[in-house]
């Protein structure tokens, strides 16, 4: 039984509850033994129209191949092979979301007020984008990939936060890359470090970033995440009360989409 | 009492969204046309300045053409201090010239932002015309072509009344599409909506902007 600590959420933004969408967000992690830490964030893109599920397929999906991956073979002892790893989880998790557009069963949209596909007509790929973040930790590593935005922090023994996420590259703040891009992988970011003493790492989608962020450099909010580390490591620490911080005026006054986020810590 | 109540939020300057509006207002548009623009610019006012977020991300600049020529009416500033100008008309179309001072106003802007370290998002032009221009119009075409190209903004044209759409189609490559009537009004909701929706987070290549049906012709 893995000693890691982790507490998640994802939770509707304000934008999605006025337009009577539900969130379009989501998040998976798992422990294994004996240390090893699997967490996934996705975020559906907003003019998708199934990307809740897309989301949700993508997390778990990642969580499942990672965790596949670990148990069966022996542990990645070298940035090559990590990068393989990281690769795979990425590309089953892509190939998940294909075979979604398979399904010809009538639904609905996730947009309220556009019309039902009919048994006939395939979900396209694209009703499926989302983001993709993944992050592995085990004894002696870190392995993160990532495709589209949000970021990964992880904290060091004396406390300070840094980011694993590249520093925000394209021209405007509102155009990110998708899992179901073509040239997805080529639009990855890999980044695999050895683990070093970190004892904290946390996920969030492009919700949380105004305020978690420190823009434009993309460096982490101290602030922000001291206590929410914190209160991680807090055994009766409990998942509606970072909820409840995330639903929170304070954070929907400054963004009003989804958010997810998902804190671990090593005790 | 929660662990939570003491989290710091990070201080960044709010993103912002610029959005440029184009407008004519040369003779051509001279009684109830210009009459209802301004009514329109009223409630794109009121409509828009009802939401927090949008409030404090959306920029607009104001471009008229027509009376006076080429007149930068409003510079890029905050919608929350958006006063909706009253035009009147006459002159006649300069249209080219109105569409290359909007651009470099936007070139302008972005450079300003960048130097502060400020966050945009993908600007929007936004131009109205009931004629054809009167000016050379061929280089501001190219300018629009390589900025879309480019990614560098999105730009939409929409015709009133006796407009030269074949025109408008040759500089706006994201099809112009025709009012209905002089539906102002509900022109300026259907933009406010849509930088509404694009001030807030993501909205990507494809956006899923409101439908323009109830003030455009289809």
């Amino acid at each position: 039984m893995s000693d890691w600590r982790v507490i998640g959420a994802s939770v509707t933004g304000t934008s999605h509850l006025r337009a009577g969408r539900g969130c379009d967000d989501a998040h998976a992690y798992r422990t294994l033994e004996p240390d090893h830490l699997l967490i996934a964030v996705a975020d559906g893109a907003g003019s998708a129209l199934r990307s809740a599920r897309g989301a949700a397929t993508a997390a778990q999906v990642a969580i499942d191949a990672a965790g596949h991956m670990l148990s069966q073979q022996v542990e990645p002892s070298a940035s090559d092979q990590w990068l393989s790893v990281l690769t795979y989880i990425l590309t089953t998790a892509r190939e998940a979301l294909v075979l979604l557009t398979r399904e010809s069963v009538p639904v609905a949209s996730d947009l309220p007020g556009s019309a039902s596909k009919s048994a006939a007509e395939m979900s396209s790929l694209r009703d499926f984008a989302t983001t993709l973040l993944i992050a592995i930790v085990t004894a002696h590593w870190i392995a993160v990939a990532q495709i589209g935005d949000g970021a990964v922090v992880i904290q060091l023994p004396d406390g300070s936060t840094t980011s694993l996420t590249p520093s925000y590259r394209g021209e405007y703040i509102n155009e990110t890359c998708f899992l179901t891009d073509a040239e997805y992988l080529a639009r990855a970011d890999y980044t695999i470090l050895p683990r070093a003493g970190t004892q904290g790492i946390a996920l969030l989608t492009d919700g949380l970033q105004l305020v978690a962020m420190n823009f434009p450099e993309n460096t982490p909010h101290q602030p922000f995440f001291t206590p929410l580390f914190k209160f991680a490591a807090n055994p009766e620490a409990q998942p509606e009360e970072l909820q409840r911080f995330l639903e929170s005026e304070r954070i929907c006054a400054r963004t009003d989409d989804d958010k997810t986020l998902v804190l671990a810590v090593y005790p | 009492m929660s662990q939570l109540d003491d989290i710091g939020l990070a201080d960044n300057p709010d993103p912002v969204c610029p959005c440029i509006l184009l407008l004519d207002t040369s003779a051509s548009m001279s009684g109830t046309p210009i009459s209802a623009l301004n009514d329109g610019l009223k409630v794109f006012q009121q409509d828009i300045q009802e939401d927090d977020l949008a409030r404090r991300r959306v920029e607009v600049a104001v471009v008229t053409f027509g009376n006076g020529g080429v007149q930068v009416v409003r510079q890029f500033d905050k919608v929350s201090e958006f006063k909706a100008p009253t035009l009147s008309s006459g002159g006649n179309t300069p249209m080219g010239a109105a569409i290359i001072e909007a651009l470099n106003l936007l070139r302008e802007r972005k450079q300003a932002l960048k130097e502060n370290g400020i966050v945009y998002y993908r600007p929007w032009a936004f131009l109205i015309t009931d004629g054809a221009p009167t000016d050379n119009w061929q280089a501001a075409a190219e300018r629009v072509h390589s900025e879309e190209q480019a990614n560098g903004l999105a730009f939409f044209a929409v015709g009133v009344g006796e407009a030269d759409m074949n025109i408008l189609a040759q500089i706006a490559v994201r099809g112009p599409l025709k009012l209905q009537g002089l539906k102002f009004t509900e022109l300026f909701r259907w933009l406010s909506a849509s930088q509404k929706r694009v001030s807030a987070s993501k909205p990507e290549e494809k956006v899923p902007l409101p439908l323009p049906e109830g003030w455009a012709v289809v």
